[in-house]
């Protein structure tokens, strides 16, 4: 997306002289702005309205592209997003994309683009050397060659291929762009904008619905701007455009170019991708480069148009051969000649339109070469005015031209071989209806022998949907329009109103003719295709590729597609498949109806993943969470961590620290000499109320909650159904009928879940209410010997905060100077500390009043880590132990557990292999050389014992550098646990290559009588 | 300390947002966030349905329905968030608090107090549509969404609450406090794709 100056008009004079194939007249360009672009560091001019594979055409530009596989030389061969060779790398730096298909890309003033997969040159690639090793280079080849050393793939096979067969290469800097998003619910979604989508659109539109029309092109009218056509008295693009101008006029539809509807989902969700740089807007002007769209339409009609089919022959790749559809948009849509000297390869009587708009663009046309025998007069009439040599049952069966179409060599029906010098072989083997988009719910297609393709049976309409169109095989124009209005009839449930004029119906007889046979003619004089014959042309797959993987036992079209990669890729072998299962239905001796077709999936054509992405990328990958003090945190220096989706003060740099260390270790000696300040926003807090909210709390938590003492905080602990500790936290008893428990801030969303299934699922009959209010009330930890003297400066007038009326596990509800606030006497720390909480939008008033008021006991704010270093230091439990592994006794909970009453997880608690008395159980551990250092999720092994999992005793779980011990510290859980107090065991840490000798100790490192609570 | 306490982290947050929706008058949007209500979750108490109807039309004159819909007057309204629950919300200088609804609902119904939980951005303009659809995978547009209907649903992955206050359209936005800043980026986003379009 380097489209990053405005459209400038130049001369047009001077433009024009520059392009040898523009046609003087004609096309849907926009001559009066041209625009110039660099392809390959040249600089070329164009007009706008073009595709960039149209301006290279007009500069006479044929050799675009190197194969994937054997580097041959390619060039344009269609006009849309079916494209298998044109593949181009735009922009550059940061805005560099790879693999854009030339003949779907608007062009815009300074585009650069430049050719890819070649070395050092397009016009010179060492990579086609590879073309010399084709024998050894059959499908699959990698399957069987690169068997050995098993060591070489990753490092020596993989790079090399990738190198020899990659496409073009992605910028490595991060995208530049960004992408819009928009949810449309619309009462009708037309996906495509041709004869049949217009027309549909119209008699909906003017029926009131509310139409969303798309068409991936970034013109719209579909093949009504490439043909010569008419409807009525008008040609058909002027007809098209005339719908396109009513459309445009009404409320209620809503029309979108370079819109390619690219995948259909459950729930009738469709996704279209919609680009939006590279049209009128410049770089400046514009946000977004793509936008997705997540459309839920009421009806969809499918109006996607088909595909041409190429033909399979020898050396069917050469620049300069090119479907016959393409041929004739480049010189109508694009008033380009794509050649000087034509033929025509058809099997079917659309082929034979080409000839009249070749001539009409002053190509001469040399010969029209039909694998029929017969036809029908009225298409011979198609070639009446023309001095063509008309070739009935002839084949082209060579070609010659390295860099673009040089010669061809024809083989008529007696077996006689013609050579013609063209330039430009125009190809038609038919069309394939479009109906990816219907079989992405897993709708099946089916064979029909009339139009010789696959198709959605009529009987099998998907919900909702309607395929019509060329999409339904309604080729001609006239069956096109009315199957579009038909289909809008039964959409609006009224008689289709609109009148169409009488329109140019033409002829799609066809027999296909799938592969070439190696001896052609009637009376065979033993000429054979010559070269390679390629059925995907992106692929590099030919028709030996299909025959030697079927001949290897691949049978299924499936198998046969990841086996030589026929039908994958950026064009999904949208214009050879067919005729790659022809060949396996032909080699099955089977119908092509029973051997099927490869299951299209989306997206139909390919999507950035930033469009995926949206604004959910880097900072905003997913939202955040700041609690109300994050901007007084911030002013502090505070260094914040990823909680969940919480962002958390880790810790306050102070000036001249230079380490986490040391602000951590001065934070948590703070807390201990004097007095800290933590916010604990992040927290869960539940509501709790009801009647029977005590019973219900009984009932989830392991210990007696209903006998808590209104105005008291009771520590508990909930298991989940399988016996393992859940979750733990507090629950405060605000009234008879009212309880705000706690929980750890990580399993906030869950345990609220729990509670919700508890109440809905397992006890309905209970009158019990709960809401989540953590995002109400913000909180702050007072901890510390001074965090009295500090709070009751904060509250003291409001609350009496003497120990008789507030002791430890007291709880209260107060108005704080007019605000609701709550305190309650709990502690994490093991120091004397309180918690006050408020209406979060006073929370950051609270903070620094805090931070204010405790200055003259030096107050200092601490984060997660030094709340992790007091927390190991009193041996409290948190994340690291409540892993989903460990039981309420194995953490030392086991007294908690209530025997009188009924509780989540108490029976299968009891389980033999959970009460043990081996359980790996809750310890301290310290090193015993005083300097050495441990870390969490070391093993702790016996002294001695070799390092294997049968040795291992267990793990660390939490470890700290506590500034009380001296030294790092550890909470772990090993067997026997408390039994081995003193013993001393290694800590092995194969992943840190660490192994420290550790003895076990009590996990409560600081006052196990718990003085300092009280104190 | 009652100015300190008092100080307004509503207005000082507005002007510190006040970026992401700068350009929002470019698309002809109107974009606030709205000072502090009273917010109150309202969770009927099993069994009492009827008397919670009949107390609330009693002292509020408000029909209470069990639904996502919005009842009630300019001075308080209920929005249905999920059966049997409701958020009371009723202007934070109500002659009529809100915090009366304790008194008035003892034994029918579970208050609990989430004025501080939510933030509330109003966005009007004609564009306001195309602004929430940009996140919000609800159609809001009539006949299928009716003015006294209310969304709980998401956007950008943050959970949010809207109902429709008039037709220009005016809709508000309830979205948890602590997604503020988060809400914002997106809210910036979809502004700028809303200029977009209306440049082509």
């Amino acid at each position: 997306m380097a489209n990053n100056s405005t459209l400038t008009p130049k001369p047009a004079q001077s433009t024009v002289a520059s392009q040898p194939n523009r046609l003087a007249k004609g096309g849907q360009i926009e001559r009066s702005l041209p625009l110039s672009f660099e392809f390959d560091g040249q600089q070329l001019g164009a007009f706008s309205g073009d595709s960039l594979a149209s301006a290279l055409l007009a500069n006479d530009i044929k050799l675009v592209a190197r194969s994937f596989k054997y580097h041959r030389p390619r060039g344009i061969f269609s006009a849309g997003s079916e494209e298998p060779n044109a593949l181009m790398t735009l922009g550059k730096g940061k805005y560099r994309e790879p693999n854009c298909k030339a003949t779907s890309v608007e062009l815009y003033e300074g585009m650069a683009a430049r050719t890819q997969n070649a070395w050092p040159s397009i016009g010179f690639d060492v990579g086609a050397l590879a073309s010399a090793f084709s024998p050894f280079l059959p499908a699959g080849f990698y399957y069987k060659t690169f068997m050995w050393p098993s060591a070489f793939w990753e490092r020596i096979y993989e790079p090399i291929i990738r190198q020899a067969a990659g496409l073009g290469s992605a910028s490595t800097l991060p995208d530049p762009d960004q992408y819009d998003v928009q949810h449309e619910f619309c009462d009708l979604l037309i996906v495509g904008s041709g004869p049949a989508g217009l027309a549909a659109a119209i008699e909906a539109g003017r029926a009131g619905l509310r139409i969303m029309l798309c068409d991936e092109d970034f013109a719209m009218g579909g093949r009504l701007s490439s043909e010569k056509l008419h409807i009525g008295d008008q040609n058909c693009a002027e007809w098209a455009n005339s719908c396109l101008a009513e459309l445009a006029s009404m409320p209620n539809v809503r029309i979108c170019a370079s819109t390619a509807i690219v995948g259909r989902y459950d729930g009738c969700t469709y996704l279209g991708v919609q680009k939006l740089s590279g049209g009128p807007l410049s770089k400046a002007q514009q946000t977004y480069a793509e936008k997705l769209w997540i459309i839920v339409p009421a009806q969809v009609i499918m109006s996607t148009g088909a595909t041409e089919r190429s033909l399979v022959f020898g050396g069917n790749d050469r620049p300069g051969i090119m479907l016959a559809s393409a041929v004739r948009t480049y010189i109508n849509r694009f008033a380009v000649a794509p050649g000087k000297r034509a033929a025509i390869f058809t099997c079917c009587d659309d082929g034979w339109r080409t000839i009249n708009d070749l001539k009409a663009a002053g190509v001469e046309v040399v010969a029209v070469i039909d694998s029929r025998e017969t036809v029908k007069n009225e298409v011979l009439a198609l070639g009446a005015n023309s001095s063509a040599k008309v070739m009935l049952g002839a084949t082209v069966i060579g070609t010659k031209g390295w860099k673009g179409l040089r010669q061809i060599s024809v083989s008529d029906q007696q077996g006689d071989v013609s050579k013609f010098e063209v330039d430009l072989l125009a190809v038609s083997g038919g069309w394939n209806p479009n109906i990816a988009l219907a079989t992405h719910l897993g709708g099946k297609p089916i064979w029909c022998e009339e139009i010789s393709s696959f198709k959605m049976a009529s009987d099998d309409r998907v919900e909702n949907v309607q395929i019509v169109g060329a999409a339904a095989g309604q080729y001609s124009l006239g069956a096109a329009l009315n199957g579009g209005l038909k289909a809008a009839s039964l959409v609006t449930g009224i008689k289709a109103k609109f009148v169409l004029p009488k329109t140019d119906d033409e002829c799609f007889g066809i027999t296909p003719l799938w592969v070439l046979p190696k001896s052609v003619g009637k009376n065979s004089k033993g000429q054979k295709s010559r070269g390679k014959a390629f059925v995907d042309l992106q692929n590099d797959v030919t028709n030996t590729d299909i025959d030697l993987a079927w001949r290897e036992g691949f049978k299924n079209p499936e198998h046969i597609k990841r086996y030589t990669t026929m039908g994958m890729g950026t064009d999904q072998g949208r214009t050879g498949t067919v005729n790659g299962l022809a060949q396996i239905a032909e080699a099955n001796n089977e119908p092509m109806g029973l051997t099927g077709n490869i299951t299209g999936r989306p997206p139909y054509v390919p999507v950035r993943l930033g469009t995926i992405a949206g604004l959910h990328r880097g900072k905003y990958f997913r939202p955040t969470r700041r609690t109300s003090a994050h901007e007084a945190a911030t002013e502090l220096d505070a260094h914040f961590v990823e909680t969940g989706e919480w962002l958390r003060p880790q810790w306050y740099t102070k000036a001249g620290e230079t380490n986490w260390l040391q602000s951590v270790t001065r934070e948590a000696e703070a807390v201990r000499k004097s007095v800290g300040v933590c916010d604990v926003s992040t927290l869960g807090k539940i509501d709790v109320q009801g009647s029977d909210a005590a019973e219900f709390l009984n009932r989830v938590y392991i210990n007696n909650m209903a006998g808590v003492a209104v105005n008291k905080v009771r520590y508990g602990v909930m298991l989940r159904e399988d016996g393992f500790v859940m979750d733990d936290g507090t629950a405060a008893r605000f009234g008879q009928n009212h309880f705000v428990i706690s929980t750890t801030t990580a399993n906030a969303g869950k345990i609220m879940q729990h509670l919700y299934y508890c109440h809905q699922v397992l006890w309905p009959e209970l009158d019990v209410q709960m809401i989540s209010v953590t995002e109400q009330w913000a909180q702050y930890a007072i901890a510390g010997p001074n965090s009295a003297k500090a709070m009751k400066l904060l509250v003291g007038d409001y609350l009496d905060l003497s120990d008789e009326a507030f002791g430890f596990m007291a709880c209260a509800e107060f108005s704080l100077d007019g605000i609701p606030a709550r305190a309650f006497r709990v502690s994490f720390s093991g120091e004397r500390a309180y918690e006050i909480a408020v209406p979060a939008q006073y929370g950051q008033s609270i903070f620094n009043q805090l931070l204010s008021l405790g200055k003259e006991w030096d107050i200092t704010p601490y984060g997660t880590d030094a709340l992790a270093v007091l927390r190991i230091e009193k041996g409290h439990v948190s994340g690291p132990e409540l892993v989903g592994q460990t039981t309420a006794k194995d953490l030392g909970f086991g007294g908690m557990m209530s025997k009188k009453k009924d509780f989540i997880g108490r029976v299968l608690a009891g389980r033999a292999a959970l009460i043990e008395p081996d359980r790996p159980s809750l310890v301290g551990v310290r090193p015993v050389l005083k300097d050495d250092r441990f870390s969490s999720g070391a093993q702790f092994l016996p002294v001695g014992s070799s390092p294997v999992a049968d040795n291992c005793l267990g793990y660390i779980s939490s470890v700290a550098y506590s500034p009380h011990v001296g030294s790092w510290i550890g909470l772990g859980l090993i067997a026997g646990g408390s039994e081995r107090i003193g013993e001393k065991v290694r800590a092995y840490d194969p992943v840190r290559n660490k192994d420290t000798l550790v003895e076990i100790v009590s996990p409560v490192f600081i006052d196990p009588k718990g003085a300092r609570l009280r104190a | 300390m009652r100015n300190l306490f008092f100080s307004d982290a509503i207005g000082e947050l507005n002007s510190s947002l006040a970026h992401y929706w700068a350009d929002a008058q470019l698309a002809g949007l109107n974009v606030t966030l709205l000072a502090p209500l009273n917010i109150n979750s309202v969770q009927v108490r099993k069994g009492k349905a009827d008397e919670l109807a009949k107390a609330l039309e009693q002292h509020h004159k408000l029909s209470l329905i069990d639904r996502a819909v919005c009842t009630g007057k300019s001075d308080m309204v209920f929005l249905g968030t999920g059966p049997g629950a409701w958020l009371a919300i009723c202007p934070a200088n109500s002659e009529q608090p809100i915090n009366e609804l304790a008194d008035q609902l003892d034994g029918l119904a579970s208050i609990t107090d989430q004025s501080s939980g939510y933030r509330l951005f109003r966005v009007s303009g004609v564009a306001s549509r195309s602004l929430l659809a940009r996140g919000l995978a609800v159609n809001l547009e009539e006949p299928e969404f009716n003015k006294s209907e209310v969304v709980v649903s998401s956007i950008a992955h943050i959970g949010v609450t809207i109902w429709q206050t008039d037709d220009n359209p005016t809709f508000i936005i309830g979205v948890a406090n602590s997604y503020c800043e988060s809400f914002c980026h997106w809210m910036s986003g979809a502004i700028q794709g809303v200029i977009q379009d209306q440049k082509v």
